[in-house]
């Protein structure tokens, strides 16, 4: 028990008044510390249960640090777009060859697209330069495999494909991601704007790695 | 450190030498209190530095036993208990007599060996009954809340409570009276 300074004044008082007892040499004479010691160790019997059940609790544990990165690994389940087999092959890196917006006083002159396709299954990213403010973006794939669907910021998971679409910022450069399939030209269509003012960007890139 | 807490590690150890020096350690500092229960409990008799021993002894047996139990004090004292209990009720039938003479103790409320005495005549005139009985119970005897209010037919809210306001009474007394 913890006592404060009071409990403890009364608790020394108490002992100060309680007759002798026996001295701890007096009670303890004969007694074999070593054996004592022995008995405090885990019995065999104890050991021969608790050895084991420490090896098999490490062995759990190693199979289960190297297993389960491996299960994940090598999933033949996408993991965010795509269903089996209509998941897309990508690769190769692609540049925009022609940008069209369909409201001329945005000026998307200045800016770049650049798209990099990754063999693996992770998203590719679009890159845009060069415009400032702040904009609502989507990005419309309308071409097959993908059907017509939109990436929206707000948005991830579209038609029977995922994709991602997300600012960087609220200002440029931003990011979009998205999944491709094929090496051919493809067309995407950006929309940059809000509610009041919407312009139509589209980008026309091909395969150049 | 802590008497329990190296008792502990020192089993754990399983060194011999270090074993003895905290199981002394614990002794020293709990033997008075378990003396006063068993006193207090069962009177005192010629039996009862036996009673003290075996159940010292009785923990040195099992020492990993102590492993497992939340304070080897409270552990010891209730083993002293039970040891002392069984032997006075044995000798109770053996001697076919009430058990009257030898529990004329159990019930009073504080017990004989602190009544009037120094620190605990002035505990009773600045807090009175049942105040006092129940710090000189929980502080002096380590009972539990449950087993002061069995003993004065209370509740142990109220125990608690009582507790709790009496001893920063006394705290406060201890104080005035030093300064």
């Amino acid at each position: 028990m913890k006592r404060n300074r009071t409990e403890r004044r009364v608790f020394e008082a108490a002992d100060a008044l309680t007759p002798e007892p026996p001295s701890f040499e007096s009670v303890t004479k004969g007694v074999d510390w070593d054996t004592v010691a022995q008995n405090g160790r885990p019995s065999p019997r104890r050991r021969r249960i608790l050895v084991p059940m420490a090896i098999a609790g490490l062995a759990v544990c190693v199979t289960a640090a190297i297993v389960i990165p491996l299960a994940i690994n090598f999933s033949n389940e996408p993991s965010y777009y795509g269903e089996g087999g209509q998941r897309p092959v990508l690769y190769g890196t692609f540049a925009a060859s022609r940008w069209v917006c369909s409201d001329p006083s945005i000026d998307f002159s200045l800016s770049t697209l650049e798209v990099t396709e990754k063999r693996n299954d992770a998203p590719s990213t679009a890159l845009l330069f060069g415009k400032e403010g702040n904009y609502v973006c989507c990005v419309r794939f309308t071409e097959n495999p993908f059907g017509s669907f939109e990436f929206g910021v707000l948005s991830f998971e579209l038609g029977e494909y995922r994709g991602e679409a997300s600012y960087l910022s609220q200002k440029t450069p931003f990011s979009i991601s998205f999944p491709l399939e094929e090496s051919s030209e493809k067309t995407i269509t950006i929309s940059f704007g809000d509610s009041s003012s919407f312009a139509l960007g589209t980008v026309y890139y091909t395969p150049i790695g | 450190m802590d008497a329990e807490r190296e008792l502990k590690r020192a089993i754990k150890s399983g060194n011999g030498a270090r074993i003895a020096k905290a199981f002394e350690r614990l002794y020293e500092d709990n033997v008075r209190l378990v003396y006063r229960v068993l006193i207090d409990s069962f009177g005192k008799d010629g039996e009862t530095d036996d009673d003290i021993q075996e159940s010292f002894l009785g923990l040195l047996k099992d020492p990993q036993r102590l492993l497992t139990v939340d304070r080897v004090a409270d552990y010891w004292v209730q083993s002293a208990k039970y040891i002392c209990g069984h032997r006075k009720e044995k000798q109770r039938r053996l001697d076919q007599m009430d058990d009257e003479s030898e529990t004329a103790d159990q019930g009073q409320s504080i017990p004989d060996l602190l009544q009037g005495r120094e620190l605990f005549a002035k505990i009773e005139a600045w807090l009175g009954h049942p105040d006092s009985d129940i710090v000189i119970l929980k502080a002096a005897y380590d009972y539990t809340q449950k087993e002061i209010a069995e003993r004065l037919g209370m509740g142990e809210d109220a125990v608690c409570y009582r507790y709790r306001k009496a001893i920063k009474e006394l705290r406060r007394r201890l104080r005035d009276e030093k300064e």
